[in-house]
């Protein structure tokens, strides 16, 4: 662009002939989608989303939610940012390892900066049997990002009860697995892992690691199950279990039905 | 790819024609190390002997008895004691739970 046309350009500008890059509308490049549009942006500006967890998954998985503009964020976790968990922990920085704050704390701070429009809710706290019908009110979906089975259970078992939509993730290693539960409609963590016990011993990062990329991986799909949810699209979402190594290049997503066996079936609407 | 092992020591000949199934076996993430060498990725198809268990099938295959893992017949959760059948598809996962 030549030097006349540029300074012609930011007389229109200036004039207000063209738009300038502040009255983009901010989701703009969402609403573009057809996948969402501005419709589904509006969805997405009602949610109430649990995002269980701000380790590896809940880092990214609370950034690109809340810059999506989800209307309100439950942020929740028990532990305080620590120096071994920034190589994948991207919500934070040094400055949060050193802060005492905990991990929801510095969250919502980075958070509100990230997007000030959207009402965060940071719990510090670990979700069990205590806390979990406190933390799923008034919410419409919940996100996955927690480090153990038996958190998962409850989670599970409570996703049930309230027929809100559950998107499971979990990552070590190189390896990521990702699952969108609608009560009534698909299987749940319980027809994939029925026994407690038998996945009890599963892989830990604190033993075998894991790539950061993995889990970024891992929550990126966790967000995408999450707007096809928000905006109404439960046709497009996972059918069955992404299993990935980024690794090894490795990408399958296994079909799972539902157990016969499972308690999830109770809660399947009875045909007329 | 095709492995009979009729023709192995995996399964136990009564002496004649021993009679066999064709399985076929998905193993995901780590446990993809135990399938037959020239397998795809992560599956292959292999004929073991009728009547053959899960449990069976695993320990043929080098899975260890006590490590994690989730197992699916035909896509739906199996236990190890289940007698598999001609064509089913069988899938085991490790329990991938870190965050």
């Amino acid at each position: 662009m030549s030097r006349e046309s540029r300074a012609s350009r930011g007389e229109e500008r200036r004039k207000g002939q063209v738009n300038m890059a502040q009255d983009i509308p901010r989701y703009n490049r969402h609403e573009l989608l057809r996948v969402i549009g501005e419709e589904g942006q509006k969805r997405i500006e009602k949610a109430r989303v649990l995002v269980a967890g701000l380790g590896a998954l809940g880092s990214l998985i609370s950034i690109l939610l809340a810059r999506a503009g989800v209307g309100m964020l439950r942020i929740v976790d028990l532990d305080a940012p620590e120096l071994h968990n920034l190589h994948r922990q991207i919500l934070y920085d040094e400055e949060d390892t050193r802060s005492g704050l905990s991990k929801a704390q510095a969250a919502a701070q980075h958070l509100g900066r990230a997007n000030s429009t959207v009402q965060i809710e940071p719990v510090v706290g670990a979700i069990g049997p205590e806390s979990i019908a406190e933390l799923t009110t008034g919410i419409d979906l919940v996100v996955d990002a927690l480090d153990n089975i038996s958190a998962r259970y409850f989670v599970n078992d409570r996703i049930l009860e309230l027929g809100i939509p559950y998107v499971f993730g979990g990552a070590v290693e190189t390896v990521g697995n990702v699952m969108t539960i609608i009560p009534g409609k698909t299987p749940c963590l319980r027809c994939l892992w029925p026994d407690p016990y038998a996945v009890a011993d599963h892989p830990r990062a604190s033993t075998v690691g894991v790539l950061s990329a993995a889990a970024t991986a891992v929550a990126s799909v966790q967000v995408t199950e999450a707007l096809k949810i928000l905006v109404g699209r439960h046709e497009d979402a996972l059918a069955g279990l992404l299993v990935m190594d980024l690794w090894h290049n490795q990408f399958h997503v296994a079909p799972v039905a539902p157990d016969p066996r499972c308690r999830c079936r109770v809660y399947v609407p009875k045909a007329p | 790819m095709i492995h009979d092992f009729c023709e192995s020591s995996w399964d136990k000949p009564t002496g004649s024609r021993c009679s066999t199934m064709k399985l076929h076996i998905h193993l995901y993430a780590s446990l993809a190390s135990h399938l037959p060498e020239k397998s795809d990725r992560n599956s292959c198809f292999l004929e073991v002997a009728d009547g053959m268990t899960i449990r069976q099938l695993l320990e043929q295959l080098g899975i260890p008895e006590n490590a994690p893992k989730i197992l699916f017949r035909n896509g739906v959760h199996a236990e190890l004691d289940e007698i598999m059948k001609d064509g089913d598809r069988v899938a085991v996962f490790p329990p991938i739970a870190g965050g």
